[in-house]
């Protein structure tokens, strides 16, 4: 008996170490029991697809919801009322893309680390500093007192979502979540505002004020503002937004703090993008509108692709919602948000393009004695928040955010050896998203309703002014024929005017003086004010995140913050050139591949080369076949297209990037200011058209003078000793498709699921952007972001007929085994579009669903 | 002829543990669709299936084939579910396991395996508790 009672203990201990190891990760793998038992991960592939017809039953639902699901697994919801349209929505939105969701919200909340362990505090303390959190619970507070109709959307959306949790947890979860052994947590009203505080703080988070700063430090004061106009100069060449702008600094600092200001870029650079469509390097877009009078049918068109990162899910979801209190509308939304954010209804069309400009952040240099902040002549205490990170796998961490009147103190961020060493430095961020007014001035969801369900230009005039961040340029269109452009959001007005103070030294474009003296922030544009053109002369308006209207503007919008400008100007030349436009025409536009920089800098390059062979200068065969390259280039039918099948825009890219440096790099050295932005290359496109013996193309680190010329040559001849170190000497892979790709990273970085890396077409300056920077481990080129969407409107038979088109690169369904997890993918890659089947009985339905009692 | 009665004695015990630990196995892990752990009942199936036969071996083997035969069923059902094999490679591919999905399968049998032989195992000590000795079975 004693051995089978020692045989016993040694089964029980296996047993026991046998269960403990498959109930713990390791690393990257997860707890294995959880994982690969039936009910564990193996039950992902059953929700790839919808069933022919399901039926869900909610008693919170006030009455039937039909919804049918068309075959790019596009939902078309019916309901009667807009809170079991929303439930619906909620519902929807978590059986596609619940882990995206559950990213935004945590990512915004500052408890990523809760679910995916210490890597990611930075990140939470970052967004916790912020405050969205806070400012999201007054929001809320807010619309549960004051606006109880929109409260009461958002908590029947919460609802939907919150049901398919109950019905899908722990089996039948989203892949990630069995791969990091986690579970989603219930929906709150407050994750759906967190979630749109994270998108106005991706497009419109920028550090140009911290990088002006540093370098108006570094510069010679004498050339700042030649390389940087302020906002009455302006960049060259610029065509805003707004046709007939008819409504209308310099700089000093006191001591900054330049090396807080280096630590906290660092900081910040040290992020990780979880989310690749959010960031400075992940924003543009075009959009577009003509009046009937520049179509063939007589009817307006509008056209609209934002561009954001490229990832997968993508970030948006396609949905059409009809209810009968007047939603009958489809477009896009958000995950996580409740409201369709670009599209059209039964009346009027609109797409968005970020502002852009410095009208959203404010750096201040707040004067500090560690407890306390000088602010208007007095010593005031800071305001404290304790905030705590709960950590997978560790001790919860708690520490405390200090805000001033402007906003919270950012170099707390920075190590506390640094601190300790410089206990004054204290720089304080004021962003437009956390500082508009809580009175019903601003309410973008009010907001967005509106726009969703306008009729007509009145409605949806009345309902833009409630919105505030981020400042987009909406572009719209309605069937009586009207087109318009609105520089919408909460701008705010600086005190001090466009110009600063007179001489000129503080204005919103710089870090500030925080103790009252520097440029504060006097209300915020009233709408009556804010840019915008209802039909104008021209016949037609274009956004392309150019400068939103000319310096006879009266407030301040900001200064070198804006595109250069290149697509713009290319959509500009387009849309000026004929009057019969028909939606062939704006598909050709959204994938147009014309780099339109090029066709300023290539003509002059080939007269230069021209010049020099016949002054007998002698050139190696290599740079003469690449010569001769950009010679076909400039003949041919596709003459500046970045297509990629041509050799010559992978010479003249990489010609333009070395020629910028060329001209740069030398003065920024001597300055100091190596790393730091340079100036907008139409500056460098105005000088080389007209100032050819500018000092800027004197390279100050060899002896002699040497002009424009010299620059381009030598610029030519390193292009040609770059492309054959790295991509070989054999001219015929210098292909652009060989050199430039797109590929689609999943959040979870796992390549399996990641789609790409493919041959792409298109550059930063062309309408179909391809923003794009050097890997040197792909040895390529990667387009970091692009048109995250392409619709294309005609406003005459929108009832009727099926005049909408669009596609997103990605697809409805986050489930990889899903047929919907890249089809539209499939499309976008080869320039198509599929029907928006706003009349949906026109579409084929794949599924049904209904939701009752 | 005590010698066959015994045999098939026994050879039925062990079917008997096999269907009960299977059919067991089964049942208990249907809780899965409300507890995240439900996957430890198998032990309890295990258990039941090696409480009933004579040796230490074979009252692993009933535990162990009788829960790879429940997460087979399973696995089978899954498979008229929706795009298994493909969903395998994937989680493979994740793993570093190339395209080898079976490996996936094999490895997620053989857990359950393991554990439904533990169960077992421990289910036939008991039993000897319960009966005084080995014999008595």
């Amino acid at each position: 008996m004693k051995t089978v009672i020692i045989k016993e203990i040694f089964a029980l201990l296996g047993l026991i170490g046998f269960i403990i190891l498959l109930v713990m990760s390791f690393g990257i793998i997860p707890a294995l029991g959880n994982f690969l038992n039936p009910f564990g991960v193996w039950t992902v592939p059953s929700n790839a697809e919808y069933p022919t017809s399901m039926v869900i039953r909610d008693s919170r639902l006030t009455g039937m919801v039909h919804v049918n699901i068309d075959k790019y697994g596009i939902p078309h919801i019916y309901a009667q009322t807009d809170k079991d349209l929303l439930f619906a929505l909620g519902y929807l939105h978590a059986r596609n893309r619940l882990f995206e969701m559950d990213m935004f919200r945590r990512y915004a909340g500052g408890k990523l680390s809760e679910l995916l362990g210490s890597d990611y505090i930075n990140v939470d303390k970052y967004m916790l500093t912020i405050g969205f959190n806070r400012r999201a619970q007054k929001e809320l507070n807010y619309l549960k007192i004051n606006e109880t109709y929109y409260y009461n959307l958002i908590q029947s959306y919460c609802n939907g979502i919150n049901l398919y949790i109950s019905q899908n947890s722990p089996t039948n979860l989203p892949l990630e979540y069995y791969l990091i052994s986690a579970a989603p947590q219930p929906w709150r009203p407050i994750d759906v505002v967190l979630a749109k505080y994270l998108q106005a703080w991706g497009l419109t988070a920028t550090r140009y004020d911290l990088d002006f700063t540093l370098l108006h430090e570094k510069l010679p004061k004498s050339v700042f503002n030649e390389l940087y106009p302020n906002w009455t100069t302006g960049l060259p060449f610029e065509e805003p937004i707004i046709p007939d702008g008819s409504k209308g600094f310099i700089e000093n600092h006191n001591t900054i703090f330049t090396q807080a200001i280096l630590n906290l870029l660092d900081y910040m650079e040290a992020i990780p993008p979880i989310f690749k469509s959010l960031g400075e390097n992940g924003i543009g877009s075009n959009n577009w509108a003509v009046n009937g009078s520049k179509t063939s049918t007589g009817n307006p068109l509008l056209a609209g692709d934002p561009h954001l990162g490229h990832q997968i899910p993508s970030v948006w979801y396609e949905v059409h919602l009809i209810s009968g209190e007047g939603y009958n509308t489809t477009g896009v939304t958000f995950p996580g948000i409740p409201y369709i954010i670009i599209g059209h209804n039964d009346h009027i069309a609109w797409s968005l393009t970020n502002v852009g400009g410095d009208s959203a952040v404010d750096w201040y240099n707040e004067t500090s004695n560690g407890t306390h902040y000088y602010y208007n002549g007095k010593w005031q205490k800071f305001s404290e928040y304790h905030e705590i990170i709960n950590v997978k796998s560790g001790s919860p961490i708690s520490f405390t955010v200090r805000e001033t009147v402007h906003g919270p103190v950012m170099t707390d961020l920075i190590s506390h050896k640094y601190i300790n060493e410089n206990p004054g430095v204290c720089l304080t961020m004021k962003w437009s998203g956390t500082h508009t007014p809580l009175d019903g001035t601003y309410n973008i969801i009010k907001a967005i309703y509106g726009i969703n369900k306008a009729k007509n230009w009145t409605e949806f005039n009345e309902s833009l002014k409630y919105w505030d961040s981020p400042p987009q340029n909406f572009v719209y269109a309605d069937d009586q024929g009207n087109i318009a452009m609105t520089v919408a959001g909460a701008h705010p007005i600086r005190k001090q005017g466009v110009l600063g103070t007179p001489n000129g030294t503080l204005t919103g474009r710089f870090v500030q003086p925080g103790n009252g003296t520097g440029e504060e922030w006097a209300g915020f544009i009233p709408y009556g004010k804010i840019p915008q053109s209802f039909n104008p002369k021209q016949c037609y308006l274009v956004s392309a995140n150019q400068r939103s209207i000319n310096e006879s503007y009266q407030y301040y919008l900001g200064t070198n913050s804006w595109d250069p400008g290149y697509r713009a100007r290319e959509i500009n030349r387009v849309l000026r050139s004929k009057n019969d436009f028909t939606m062939d025409d704006f598909k050709k536009l959204q994938s147009d591949n014309y780099d339109y920089s090029a066709s300023q800098f290539v003509p002059i390059l080939i007269k230069v080369w021209n010049y020099s062979i016949s002054k007998g200068d002698t050139y190696s065969a290599d740079i003469q076949v690449a010569m001769s390259k950009i010679y076909q280039w400039n003949k041919s039918d596709n003459r500046f297209i970045m297509d990629r099948y041509l050799i010559a825009p992978t010479i003249y890219w990489k010609w333009i990037e070395l020629y910028q440096q060329n001209t740069w790099s030398d003065e920024f050295t001597n300055w100091g200011a190596v790393g730091l932005k340079f100036p907008a290359i139409s500056i460098l496109e105005n000088i080389t058209k007209n100032d050819p013996n500018s000092v800027w193309f004197n390279d100050t680190s060899i002896h002699g003078t040497q002009d424009r010329n010299y620059t381009m040559l030598k610029t030519l001849n390193e292009t040609v000793d770059w492309l054959k170190s790295n991509i070989g000497s054999n001219i015929n892979k210098w292909t652009w498709g060989n050199v430039h790709k797109i590929y689609f990273e999943h959040l979870t970085g796992l390549k399996t699921l990641n789609r790409g890396p493919y041959s792409h077409d298109g550059s930063s300056w062309t309408p179909n952007n391809a923003y794009c920077q050097w890997d040197s481990d792909e040895k390529a080129y990667i387009a970091q972001l692009g048109p995250s969407w392409r619709m294309i409107i005609d406003l005459g038979n929108l009832t009727t007929q099926l005049t909408s088109i669009g596609v997103y690169p990605g697809g409805q369904n986050s489930n990889p085994v899903s047929k919907h997890y890249d089809d539209l993918l499939q499309l976008w890659l080869n320039y198509q579009y599929h029907n928006i089947y706003f009349k949906s009985q026109t579409g084929v339905v794949e599924a049904t669903i209904l939701f009752t009692r | 002829m005590d010698e066959l009665e015994k045999f098939f004695k026994q050879k039925n015990k062990f079917l008997i543990g096999l269907i009960i630990t299977t059919v067991t196995g089964f049942l208990l892990q249907l809780f899965g669709f409300i507890w995240e752990y439900a996957w430890l009942l198998n032990l309890v199936a295990g258990f039941l299936g090696g409480f009933l036969v004579k040796s230490g071996g074979k009252s692993f083997l009933v535990g162990f084939l009788g829960i790879i035969c429940s997460w087979g069923i399973y696995f089978i059902i899954w498979a008229f579910q929706g795009p298994f094999l493909t969903f395998a490679n994937i989680i493979a591919s994740i793993m570093g396991l190339g395209d080898l999905g079976v490996i996936i399968i094999f490895m997620a049998l053989l857990i359950g395996g393991i554990l439904g032989g533990l169960g077992g195992l421990n289910g036939y000590f008991v039993s000897i508790f319960v009966y005084g000795q080995e014999q008595s079975k």
